[in-house]
């Protein structure tokens, strides 16, 4: 029964405290409950000659689960020592110690009550047997009585023992008596149905018993009746023998002598021919074997007296048929009660075997959960088992698909995350002042950890701009990252402006080449938005074209030398104009271009007035005047078209700035740009100063938004200013908007460049200063 | 007939001017809003007006305007030529234009439909 005792359906091991005697008290408490024990046991519980209950087996079993085998072992000694002076031998002392023996041999894993039965059918029983055929010669219908006498007494006692032990436990180290917090359902219940099978047959076997007395008192006295009327009709003579009756008569008379006189009877040669030891005249008897034993009975002559006529008679017969018959009547009446026994000894343990098998199947379950695809255990189970257990391994296979699935999408964030750098993030925080997104990454298998990602000055815009959505994107470069790899940033819940609950980040892949087409598209927009002042600029010279083409043919038609070189001249002015339009091509072709961003020794004044030269319809579109002071010769290590287009940007926005001032207000005003380049340790610094409507929004910072912009559709797109700063940025310098201090109106472009300065202006007189072409020719 | 004609790109007023002067009109050129008005109320009072919409220092149109508000130079400062890029027409100042009722020529033009806009030099025959 190893399995029960692994999963606790032990019973011996559930009331097996089986502690010694600690502390004073703990022997003090043994001592009295061996005092307790002995009175107990002393008493006799006589139901009929030779029907005893006696409480010895209980105390010594309860020993043995208190104290174990030396202490049971006692403890039956002690108990058991009364029945030597009850029936005059030792083995019943034997015997309990063989029940002990025998139990702590066999009995583990068991209750009391089931090793007990073992050991009274076999052992028990055997020796029982062997004792009283040899010592008492005693008929077998007296050993089987006595049998069932011991094994309903041992089994009852034993049962009882487990009851009592499944409740309670006594305690020798500490002396105490406790009632146990839990009670085992499989110690409790074949313990009950034993008990109460055990109660009714030895209830019924007692009300059997109890009519015994009677009955055999009944007999004899009837026996003695036939006597005395027997005597009476025939006068027997002196030491005759009293045949039994006719077959017929219902009562069988024993063997009977009969003298006149009970001295004559009481010899040892008519105790020996009716077979008896002992002569019962009605006095009191003391002792071992005293009436109340069947070895009494059995021994037994019941000497009588009768007179008839004037003559007195004594007789004598045995009353062992007698008493065989009265125990074999009262055994033919133990079948009932037997069977009824035997019945609940088999539910018993039908029903401990199923109340354990659920509880087994049980324990499988629950110790198999978490794992997937646990089946119902098959075998005997009681009803109400069965449906909380169905639950169960519902349950259980539920919850392990379940902890299935939350591996495999563990198992799909962790690929995704290697695959696109995505990152799932919590308590987003975008920090505007600093320029920061702090965040706390989630990780499948580690604890949350908190995120700090320095955003590019360009693109803090745009996480400015989602600020109060509670649903967003963004895409966001790092700062400082040698890379030029975006990423896109998705919130959620939002908690308060620039900060939300839950999103996450993945890298978008993008390329230089990409970036530099984004400048160059950029470039080409712009010069769409030239487009007008172009192609009024190639009008002007066509239109003169035209007109010296008319001019120089009427004046070639006067056929005069003054109209020849009246023509002449407007030849003349076709070439300039033709010159004129060709250089406008050049430049826009040349602005155009895919111009790798790289720097390159550049004299600044020169680009700058190349820019405005390129700007030049535009202004005088806008009648706006420009005018540049910058130092000859400023040689600075930068991207040409880079600075050519911030140039250009800021003009552009400069001629809007003052075009919508003269809308509003109205006035025809002049518009003026002023370009100013100075230099210091720092690098240089370039400036545009309007006089326009200046800057209109409250943060000069939303100019620089990509496709922020004030201006009608048709006349820009926003992206100007977004483009100069990234081209600023990644010459590493710096660029802002300021609106001028009033009472002035218009608005300052400062652009700070931390170029290496190549060659410094110089200004010394005679000396040719040193340049490049470009700026000779300026 | 004597023409005032108002540009202010050099290259193009000198050679409208030309095409004019040698087909006959009496032609006097200005390069802004402020000579012109000052021409205008000479005693010389052209007949005509050929004014280019963008003028520094103010529109063609308000030179326009500006005339038509003198009721002599409305009767006699006929007709009035508007040039202009085709990039300076706003659905405002076409709509203003209209409004006006001032032709326009839109630059490049050919030179000879001023012509056919402005009449014979000599509409009248001294008698």
């Amino acid at each position: 029964m190893k399995a029960l005792q692994d999963i606790g359906l032990d019973p011996s091991a559930a009331s097996h405290t089986c502690t010694s005697p600690g502390s004073a008290r703990g022997w003090f408490v043994l001592a009295l409950l061996l005092g307790v024990s002995l009175a107990a046991s002393s008493l006799r519980i006589v139901l009929a000659p030779g029907f005893e209950l006696y409480l010895g087996p209980f105390f010594y079993l309860i020993a043995y689960r208190a104290g174990g085998l030396k202490l049971a072992l006692g403890v039956a000694l002690l108990v058991m020592v009364p029945s030597y002076f009850w029936w005059g031998h030792i083995i019943s002392i034997v015997l309990a110690v063989a029940h002990v023996l025998f139990i702590d041999r066999f009995g583990r894993g068991h209750n009391l009550t089931v090793p007990t039965l073992a050991f009274q059918t076999t052992v028990g029983a055997a020796g029982v047997y062997l004792f009283l055929s040899l010592y008492y010669g005693a008929p077998d219908v007296v050993i089987a009585l006595n049998l069932i006498r011991k094994l309903l007494n041992d089994v009852l006692m034993a049962t009882l023992a487990d009851l009592v032990c499944s409740v309670t436990g006594i305690d020798l180290a500490r002396g105490a008596i406790i009632r146990r917090r839990t009670v085992h359902l499989a110690s409790v219940l074949p313990a009950a149905v034993t008990l109460i099978a055990i109660c009714s047959s030895v209830a019924l076997f007692v009300a059997e018993v109890r009519r015994f007395p009677e009955d055999f008192a009944r007999s004899r006295a009837e026996v003695m009746e036939r006597a005395e009327l027997e005597i009476r009709r025939g006068t027997p003579a002196v030491g005759a023998v009293l045949l039994p009756s006719a077959p017929n008569d219902s009562l069988r008379l024993p063997d009977m002598m009969i003298a006149p006189q009970a001295e004559q009877l009481l010899r040892a040669n008519v105790m020996n021919h009716l077979g008896c030891t002992r002569i019962d005249d009605g006095s009191p008897v003391t002792g071992p074997n005293d009436r109340n034993t069947f070895a009494f009975w059995l021994a037994a002559c019941q000497l009588g007296q009768v007179r008839v006529g004037r003559q007195d008679y004594a007789y004598l017969y045995a009353t062992r048929s007698l008493a065989e018959r009265g125990y074999r009547d009262t055994l033919l009446e133990m079948t009932g009660p037997g069977i009824i026994l035997i019945l609940s000894l088999l539910l018993q343990f039908l029903l401990t075997r199923s109340v354990k098998h659920s509880i087994l199947a049980w324990r499988h379950v629950v110790e198999a959960f978490g794992r997937p695809g646990i089946s119902q255990p098959i075998g005997p189970m009681f009803y109400e088992f069965e449906g909380p257990l169905a639950a169960i391994i519902d349950a259980n296979n539920r919850f392990a698909s379940l902890v299935d699935e939350r591996r495999r999408l563990a198992d799909a964030t962790r690929e995704l995350k290697a695959e696109m750098d995505l990152r799932l993030v919590t308590e987003i925080v975008f920090d505007r002042e600093r320029g920061v997104l702090r965040m706390r990454e989630i990780n499948i298998d580690s604890p949350a950890r908190l995120e700090t990602i320095a955003v590019h000055p360009n693109d803090c815009l745009a996480l400015s701009g989602i600020a109060s959505e509670d649903d967003a994107f963004a895409e966001f470069r790092i700062d400082g990252s040698a890379g030029d790899d975006w990423y896109l940033l998705s919130v959620r819940g939002l908690e308060e402006p620039g900060c939300w609950r839950s999103g996450w980040i993945v890298r978008l892949r993008q390329s230089k080449l990409a970036n530099d087409r984004l400048l160059q598209q950029a470039r080409l927009i712009e010069l769409g938005g030239m487009a007008s002042a172009l192609s009024h600029e190639l009008k002007q010279p066509l239109f003169t074209i035209s007109l010296s083409a008319e001019n120089g043919r009427l004046l070639i038609g006067q056929g005069t030398d003054a109209g020849v070189t009246g023509a002449s001249a407007k030849f003349e002015r076709i070439i300039e104009q033709v010159s004129r339009a060709s250089d406008i091509m050049a430049r826009i072709t040349r602005y155009s271009r895919v111009e790798d961003n790289d720097p390159h020794p550049v004299d600044l004044g020169e680009v700058i007035n190349t820019a405005l030269i390129l700007m030049r319809p535009l202004m005088i579109q806008k009648n706006v005047r420009a005018r540049a002071d910058t130092p000859a010769s400023l040689l600075v290590l930068a991207p040409r078209v880079g600075i050519e287009q911030l140039l250009v940007n800021a003009v552009q926005n400069s001629v809007d700035a003052i075009a919508a001032r003269r809308d509003t207000e109205n006035n025809g005003l002049d518009g003026e740009i002023l370009v100013t380049v100075t230099n210091d340790d720092l690098g240089v610094h370039i400036s545009i100063t309007d006089n326009g409507t200046g800057l209109v929004e409250i943060d000069p910072e939303l100019a620089f938004g990509a496709f922020e912009t004030t201006k009608p559709a048709e006349s820009g797109t926003g992206l100007g200013l977004y483009i100069s700063r990234q081209i600023v940025m990644k010459m590493s310098g710096q660029v802002r908007i300021q609106s001028v201090a009033p009472p002035g109106k218009g608005a300052v472009m400062t652009i700070d460049l931390p170029t290496r300065i190549i060659a410094k202006p110089k200004t010394i007189r005679g000396k040719r200063v040193r340049g490049n072409a470009a700026s000779d020719r300026n | 007939m004597r023409v005032l004609l108002v540009e202010d790109e050099p290259a193009v007023r000198e050679e409208l001017c030309e095409f004019l002067a040698l087909r006959g009109y009496d032609v006097r050129s200005v390069a802004d809003m402020r000579e012109a008005e000052r021409v205008l109320h000479e005693p010389w009072l052209p007949c005509a007006l050929i004014t280019d919409f963008r003028l520094p220092g103010g529109s063609g149109l308000d030179l326009v305007r500006a005339l038509r508000r003198d009721e002599d130079l409305r009767v006699n400062v006929t007709p009035i030529i508007m040039m202009t890029g085709h990039t300076d027409l706003t659905d405002q100042v076409r709509n203003a234009l209209d409004h006006e009722r001032l032709p326009m020529l839109i630059k490049p033009f050919d030179a000879v439909m001023l012509l056919s806009m402005l009449g014979p030099p000599q509409p009248y025959e001294p008698l």
